[in-house]
């Protein structure tokens, strides 16, 4: 049950970050590519990204809970899943923090501004409150395992 | 201990769930009150007649197709070599509701001379905000312009 779970959700990390945004690109007419600038670069990232979080998912699912290899996958497994909601809610700018100000060379010159911030924050902490859970869940464990089994 | 870990990750994954559901709702209510602006006159952009009495109006069709209610805020700068005049103007739309949002000039005989001789630049910012504000998008660009009444 447990390696059925981490596969599953190691192709679902592949499907969604390295598959799909493949398929979009190569159903979206060249002329609007064009105007989207440096895509290839962003979409290798994405399926990098997918890559790794496969791999930190299957680490976390198949590695008990008090192993520290355990804490360490489901850390980086929500710092990157995080750096991807910032990356997309960005626009590509992560530091930005959801709110970006783009100039658009279209027939006349727009600029465009996308104020974003409150899902960043709201996702920010989620993130913080999953990460504290891991931590939490390895301490546990420790002492668990710590506390002599009174037969 | 487990039951105040169960109690948080059951938090963290609603706080995520949530969020997603939240960004879809208001990009999409945000997009579709986009979409749907369109110059009053039904032309491709937006121009003003100056009246003889130098009236001039800018208008804008607004339709709110999302979910959630959304406010809009807008202004027009009419930019001449040494001044500008603006006028802001700001709607607030139900799903489903529609409205206009006019922009009134009084322009001055001078003003219309100048108008006519040299027309300036119009700017229009436009900003769609949904959440009671908290989130939006705003785009800044020029508009067709004015152009004069043959009888001015």
């Amino acid at each position: 049950m447990k390696m059925f779970k981490a596969l599953a959700g190691a192709g679902l990390y592949l499907i969604v970050l390295a598959v799909l945004p493949r398929a979009v690109v190569n159903n979206v007419p060249p002329e609007v590519l064009n105007q989207l600038g440096s895509w290839e670069g962003v979409v290798t990232n994405l399926t990098i990204l997918g890559f790794m979080l496969a791999a930190l998912h299957i680490t976390k699912t198949l590695t008990p809970k008090n192993n520290p290899l355990n804490l360490l996958a489901a850390v980086i497994l929500d710092l990157i899943e995080l750096y991807i909601f910032l990356f997309f809610i960005g626009f590509g700018d992560v530091t930005s923090l959801g709110k970006v100000e783009k100039q658009i060379n279209m027939t006349a010159n727009v600029k465009m501004m996308l104020d974003f911030r409150i899902f960043a924050q709201i996702m920010i902490a989620a993130f913080i409150i999953k990460m504290i859970v891991s931590v939490l869940e390895y301490i546990n464990e420790k002492k668990k395992q710590a506390t002599p089994k009174v037969v | 201990m487990q039951k105040a870990i169960r109690i948080l990750s059951l938090t963290a994954n609603l706080l995520v769930l949530a969020n997603y559901l939240l960004l879809s709702i208001s990009a999409y209510t945000i997009l579709t009150t986009f979409m749907g602006l369109t110059p009053t006159d039904g032309r491709e952009q937006m121009n003003a007649e100056i009246n003889p009495s130098g009236d001039a109006v800018f208008s804008l069709k607004m339709k709110n197709n999302g979910l959630l209610e959304d406010t809009i805020n807008a202004s027009i700068k009419i930019a001449f070599k040494d001044e500008v005049i603006e006028r802001g103007n700001y709607i607030t739309l139900q799903p489903n509701g529609m409205d206009e949002l006019r922009f009134e000039f009084n322009l001055t005989q001078e003003q219309i001379v100048r108008a006519t001789s040299n027309p300036p630049k119009v700017l229009m910012t436009l900003e769609v905000k949904t959440l009671k504000g908290l989130a939006g998008i705003g785009l800044e660009t020029e508009v067709g312009g004015i152009t004069s009444n043959e009888n001015v």
